[in-house]
């Protein structure tokens, strides 16, 4: 085992988790009071109508559904999980 | 003559030896794990057959006689140039909706605290005696995330890539039986009995749309070489969210991450060569894998217990254990382990948040280790 290796191995590991708490921490910020905002201000009007799709585009899209979203994914596993 | 032709078969067994032997036992093992067991069937087949081809005789498919071989060219191009992981980072960003972490942006503390586990094995693989880059390439096994792993390894410690890469594949698939058992020594069950209420609201379409561009300027500026992972990954997910490129949204979840995914595992496959594979350091990375999911599995729990200490509603800390980039795998084990306790006791919502926000945790971990560790041997 080497000395200064170890050594930079745990300042990696001070610094690397100081800058992945400071990422999210910044996301976390961020990320709550754009939805807080947008909500405010941006809020979809029609949901039928929420991609904007129209003769123009239509052709840029295929007829299958959109893959299950995590929330959908998270149903349907709390609803297996319970049948077993 | 005839001795020249009878010379000429013989050769190939002549250059095989129990190396090449025990090569062909390893790839048809995880071929078997693929076929019969379901363990990441998608990359552990390519890689099994891979590891067959590579080690046959005069590693033809490799290089022979001064002829680059097939899978060379592939590992040059896609490996070493790092363009594979970052196309399957496309695919993969694609395939991920950041929804449930607008409802609950908190949990992504989670997503970095489980990301702990990744240092810490690097802390123990300098112990052991693998120098910091070896080691930083071991510790992202712990980030659960195959490109990123591959993507280290490709900068760091090319000589490991096919133990690295089998290593933190097949442990993936190994999260049901891996985290049960370490959320059960650090929790209590009335810990596990700890409701989570969950209340969705509608989050307008310009949040979803304009998230993957703010994540990739804030992570870029934080920290530059991960823009190449960050971006790519975030560019997948604005194909997916801005919502009229549904087709390229589907083209890159399904045929692009296929054929990709495809091309990587034969080529992970190829680089397990028997003379740089069968290394007791191959046994020592499956070791040191085991330790980053432990660990990353410990420090989320941990540190949701960590938090509760000063909540007066209390977090269920099996969210925790969420934190990592295995996605649904850890947030369906931590629901079935709640529906032990409680069949009534739905956390899925909060565990599939704090998932999510692991898949980001570990591209961010990715990029700090790609950046810290060619400072720290300057």
């Amino acid at each position: 085992m080497n000395t200064v290796t170890l050594v930079q191995s745990l300042i990696l590991t001070a610094v690397g988790m100081i800058v992945v708490f400071a990422f999210m921490g910044a996301l976390i910020f961020i990320v709550h009071f754009y939805v807080a905002l947008a909500t405010r201000f941006f809020s979809d009007k029609d949901d039928g109508d929420k991609n904007g799709e129209n003769g123009s585009n239509a052709s840029n899209k295929t007829n299958d559904a959109k893959p299950d979203s995590p929330e959908q994914v998270a149903a349907a596993i709390a609803a297996a999980i319970r049948r077993k | 003559m005839i001795q020249s032709i009878l010379s000429f078969f013989a050769d190939g067994f002549m250059s095989l030896g129990w190396q090449q032997g025990v090569m062909y036992l390893i790839g048809a093992a995880l071929i078997w794990l693929a076929v019969a067991k379901d363990y990441e069937p998608m990359l552990l087949l390519p890689i099994g057959f891979g590891a067959i081809l590579v080690n046959l005789p005069y590693e033809v498919v490799w290089q022979h006689e001064g002829v680059t071989g097939a899978l060379k060219i592939l590992f040059d191009a896609g490996i070493l140039t790092e363009l594979f992981p970052l196309l399957i980072f496309i695919g993969v960003g694609a395939m991920i909706e950041f929804a449930p972490l607008f409802q609950r942006p908190w949990v992504m503390l989670f997503g970095a605290a489980a990301h702990l586990g990744i240092f810490i094995t690097i802390i123990v693989a300098v112990l052991i005696g693998f120098d910091l880059k070896e080691a930083a390439s071991i510790g992202i096994i712990g980030a659960a995330d195959g490109p990123t792993s591959i993507y280290v390894t490709t900068r760091f410690a090319k000589h490991l890539m096919g133990p690295i890469t089998v290593v933190a594949y097949s442990y993936m698939s190994l999260v049901p039986i891996i985290q049960p058992p370490v959320v059960r020594m650090l929790t209590t069950k009335r810990e596990r009995l700890i409701r989570m209420d969950a209340h969705d609201r509608k989050v307008p379409k310009v949040v979803t749309i304009s998230f993957p561009i703010i994540v990739t300027l804030i992570a870029s500026i934080l920290v530059p070489i991960a823009a190449p992972l960050i971006g790519f990954l975030m560019f997948g997910n604005l194909i997916r969210e801005c919502g009229v490129l549904d087709k390229l949204s589907l083209t890159a979840q399904n045929e692009l991450s296929n054929i990709v995914t495809l091309l990587l595992g034969i080529t992970i496959g190829a680089s397990m060569r028997a003379s740089d594979f069968l290394q007791y350091k191959t046994l020592l990375i499956m070791g040191l894998g085991l330790v980053a999911f432990v660990a990353d599995t410990a420090s989320g729990v941990l540190f949701a217990k960590f938090l509760n200490l000063f909540l007066r509603k209390k977090i269920n800390p099996m969210i925790g254990a969420c934190g990592i980039s295995a996605f649904p795998m850890a947030s369906r084990v931590i629901q079935k382990m709640a529906f032990k306790d409680d069949p009534s006791n739905v956390i899925l919502s909060h565990a599939v948040s704090a998932n999510v926000s692991g898949q980001l945790g570990s591209v961010i971990a990715g990029g700090i280790v790609l950046a810290l560790v060619p400072v720290l041997l300057q």
